[in-house]
């Protein structure tokens, strides 16, 4: 009788941990800026692996978030969410960038000095898309195929 | 009669001031550069400064340095003088023209043929990105390298002038505004223009 109260007690503690985890796993993958920011987008060549929900960053700090990435002829169409109080000049340069040599994808953005600023919805035109690390191992280990 | 030729006239008129469009300022730029280059009047170590006028010059047509430079300094340009803008302009394209007349004279000195190939243009009010493919070939051995150059360029004063290029999807205003910007974090801005002064001399030996 004992030991069935224990296997119980470890079966609702093992449910528990996986509640915890399935929230906290919501939580981190979530928007949390939500809908108060503005949207403004950008076209990469290569986005590499960027997910809904990844950090935009300036300078390391987080002011937005990744909200949707969609096919736009052979582009990836990047959508973002500003947090409101941050304006971002039109010359910014977004870059997709990694976390450590195999961490997550984030997007950086580089600070312009023009004096015009991004519009709620507009288009980042300045863009540089995810440096494949691969392709460059394998034309640096294995050279062009077109030397020959 | 006297009307058609006066509306051919017209109409020949307007096609000439169209501006061209972004991919044909890339193509022709290329192909003046390489002209330039390789002007068999302008060949060998002892026209070499008669070579690099003649380059830098058809390059200044089709390149905005304004543009280019204000944009490599980023936030930091708007908190400098007129005057040191000026300057830093000034150095900013001296330290380009140091920096890759080597790579370029290399290419002539080698015999490597270079050829442009145009692969995409896409453009948006008054701004344009065209991507391109320059494949080098060496001639004594055919060894042949592509690279892909992509050109950002806008249109200033009715003409499409290139502000930024990314090769291999490298930008070059990325690279120098993040090493402009980490020098200004810990120098002042008079230091960074002697940094580039020294650098532009060390690089050209000629100086």
């Amino acid at each position: 009788m004992h030991r069935k109260h224990v296997e119980l007690a470890v079966g609702i503690f093992g449910i528990i941990g996986i509640l915890c985890l399935a929230w906290l796993s919501v939580r981190l993958g979530r928007m949390e800026v939500g809908d108060k920011g503005y949207p403004i987008h950008a076209e990469f060549a290569n986005c590499g692996g960027l997910r809904t929900g990844a950090s935009v960053t300036i300078a390391g700090v987080e002011i937005g978030r990744v909200r949707s990435i969609t096919l736009s002829g052979h582009e990836a169409r990047v959508e973002m969410i500003i947090t409101p109080d941050v304006r971002i000049r039109e010359d910014a340069i977004v870059a997709v960038k990694t976390r450590g040599l195999i961490g997550e994808k984030f997007l950086a953005i580089s600070p312009g000095g023009s004096d015009k600023y991004l519009e709620p919805g507009a288009e980042m035109w300045e863009t540089q898309s995810a440096i494949d690390l691969e392709d460059l191992i394998g034309k640096f280990a294995f050279g062009d195929v077109s030397d020959q | 009669m006297r009307y058609l030729i006066t509306l051919i006239l017209l109409l020949g008129i307007h096609a000439s001031a169209a501006p061209k469009s972004p991919s044909d300022v890339v193509q022709d730029g290329t192909r003046e550069v390489l002209e330039a280059l390789t002007d068999p009047a302008r060949q060998g170590d002892e026209h070499k400064a008669e070579r690099r006028k003649s380059v830098r010059h058809t390059v200044d047509v089709y390149f905005d340095w304004d543009e280019m430079a204000k944009r490599c300094l980023g936030r930091h340009w708007q908190l400098q003088t007129i005057e040191d803008q000026r300057t830093f302009v000034d150095l900013f394209g001296q330290l380009l023209e140091a920096s890759y007349m080597d790579s370029l004279d290399g290419y002539n000195r080698d015999r490597t043929d270079v050829t442009i190939r145009m692969i995409g243009e896409k453009s948006r009010d008054d701004k344009a990105l065209v991507t391109t493919l320059v494949d080098m070939v060496e001639r004594d051995t055919q060894k042949k390298t592509t690279i892909s150059i992509d050109y950002s360029l806008h249109l200033k004063g009715g003409n499409w002038q290139v502000y930024d290029i990314k090769v291999e999807g490298v930008r070059l205003v990325s690279n120098y505004r993040d090493q402009f910007s980490s020098i200004l974090e810990r120098r002042s801005f008079q230091e960074l223009l002697e940094n580039i002064e020294k650098r532009v001399h060390g690089l050209d030996p000629n100086d």
